[in-house]
């Protein structure tokens, strides 16, 4: 019997697939306990209330150039 | 006339340019420590030895013809093997970068110290493509701690920290994600800085998770590490994240007094999970500034977790062509991670990088009335090669991830950070983190030299126990 969460099992052998990611067999526990550490530590960010208008950190400037004349903005690239 | 074998980089320039000795003079001796101590260090993964002579030879030349030579005039370095050197593949610890073409031209950082009269010696080892905090690489084999050969010298900038602490040379470059040359700074007892994200330009330099990545210096001195920062800073049009803000030279500004600098230790997450060495290295550099007061970093371990989601899934996408057409060639000790992270949900991602943006504006808040926190760069002193498990807060954690605990929540959001070196008897170095708002690497630096010239924090070279 698997020792991992049938769900997590199911989820990497199909995300894998759709990526065009071929998971040899020697490697697919190994995998999947990575993905099952990589839910836990999700969980911490997902359940983290943020407010609707809050923009993810990075920044895309159409004209990069303009960057460098603007004032000093320290954190204006993140 | 010689030097002092272990001289720092500024008084070596100092003594090449004032003609007590050669920069040839001082290649030789390089070279030759080299030779005693690398095969059991396992530092360098190119040597280049000929055109480190040719170029020690050159500054010899110029400064006989009358030329300043720099300010690192004849100063022998390496960097971590991500670094582009032109006329060689640059390895970033990778079996499948061998294949690659020879560099171009040099990375920036690179051509910088060069054109500062610094002279390049080689590459140096790293965890494969900076996904470690150990330099245990299956390719290119262990970096060894010069303090205790049975134990790592940290990562993934191992090699570029072990060459420090050995004494091999004075100063190297290496990179930093979640912790690269904080935590290989703190294991090998030396100053390790991470600057500000964007400060210093990263062209030349391969990637690992852009987001997060940051270059910096390894040096045995708080001057050596501010001379290496300022050749180091300047605008690239060739990095999308480096600043176009002018440079802040800090060397001038080492020995100003602290008088109304604010203070803290972070507490909570940050006063979590330290051996005892690690506890008393930050009592001692609390009590040499007179820091009384703690301040609260808010969701230190969330922005863990989301600093790894974002590595996780920029380290993927890196090299997804590669995990799909040759895993069987990646390290066992990444590639498991690297085809996790290839499967994270958009969401994941998204969110931890809506995060950081929260994340940061609560930090600068608290930035507004303190101007230095201290927090520890390790929870331990180094752990053994091959070490699997810690007790970390009394229960049996693996290894590896948690040697980023107290450094990947501030990485996160780009803080300049240096990690400085606390030596006590009957144990290994430690580190502690100097870490001040974006930009005001002066600052900490300042403060680092305060600590320095009180003998509280000092980077000595290892005596190595072959």
């Amino acid at each position: 019997m698997s020792e991992f969460p049938r769900h997590v099992e199911q989820y990497v052998d199909a995300a894998a697939h759709l990526v065009g990611l071929s998971i040899a067999p020697e490697y697919r526990s190994g995998v999947v306990e990575n993905v099952e550490t990589l839910v836990a530590i999700a969980q911490s960010v997902m359940e983290f209330s943020l407010p609707a208008d809050l923009e993810a950190a990075p920044s895309f400037y159409p004209d990069p150039q303009s960057l460098s004349q603007r004032p000093s903005q320290p954190d204006s690239q993140l | 006339m010689s030097i002092d074998s272990y001289a720092d980089a500024v008084a070596t320039a100092a003594a090449i340019r004032q003609g007590d000795t050669s920069a040839v003079a001082v290649m030789q001796a390089t070279l030759h420590r080299i030779a005693q101590s690398d095969p059991a260090l396992n530092c360098f993964t190119t040597l280049l030895a000929d055109q480190a002579l040719d170029s020690a030879h050159a500054v010899d030349r110029a400064i006989a013809a009358g030329d300043n030579g720099g300010v690192l005039a004849g100063v022998p370095f390496a960097v971590k093997n991500l670094f582009d050197i032109e006329g060689i593949s640059t390895l970033a610890g990778a079996k499948i970068n061998k294949e690659h073409p020879p560099a171009m031209r040099d990375a920036t950082a690179v051509s910088a110290l060069k054109r500062a009269g610094a002279v390049l010696v080689g590459a140096l080892n790293m965890d494969e493509y900076a996904y470690g905090f150990v330099t245990e690489n299956s390719h290119y084999g262990a970096t060894h701690n010069p303090h205790d050969l049975s134990r790592v010298a940290g990562g993934s900038s191992g090699g570029s920290a072990a060459a420090v602490a050995g004494g091999l040379v004075p100063i190297t470059l290496g990179s930093d994600t979640n912790g690269s040359i904080r935590v290989p700074a703190s294991f090998c007892g030396i100053f390790g800085l991470k600057p500000t994200y964007g400060r210093l330009s990263r062209a030349g330099a391969f990637l690992f998770a852009a987001s997060l990545d940051h270059i910096g210096p390894f040096a045995r001195s708080v001057r050596d590490i501010a001379t290496v920062f300022d050749a180091l800073q300047g605008p690239d049009a060739r990095d999308p994240i480096c600043t176009p803000l002018p440079p802040d030279p800090c060397l001038p500004q080492l020995n100003g007094d602290l008088d109304g600098v604010n203070m803290a230790i972070a507490g909570g997450h940050f006063e979590q999970g330290a051996d005892p060495p690690v506890q008393q290295a930050v009592e001692q550099v609390a009590a040499a500034l007179g820091i009384t007061k703690t301040v609260m970093i808010p969701e230190p371990s969330r922005a863990r977790s989301a600093a790894y989601l974002i590595t996780a899934s920029e380290g993927s996408n890196l090299h997804l062509e590669n995990l799909k057409i040759r895993p069987q060639d990646f390290d066992p000790a990444t590639r498991d991670r690297f085809l996790a992270g290839a499967l994270i949900p958009s969401s994941w991602y998204i969110q931890a990088q809506r995060f950081r943006r929260w994340y940061r504006d609560r930090v600068l808040e608290i930035f507004r009335d303190v101007d230095v926190i201290i927090a520890p760069t390790t929870p331990c002193i180094a752990p053994k090669i091959g070490q699997t498990t810690m007790m970390l807060n009394g229960v049996e954690v693996k290894t590896r991830p948690n040697l980023g605990l107290y450094t990947q929540p501030l990485s996160f959001i780009g803080l300049p950070i240096l990690s400085v070196p606390i030596h006590s008897p009957r144990t290994l170095p430690v580190g502690v983190q100097l870490i001040a708002a974006p930009y005001r690497e002066s600052l900490i630096l300042k403060v680092a030299a305060t600590l320095e010239s009180k003998g509280i924090i000092s980077a000595p070279v290892a005596q190595i126990k072959i």
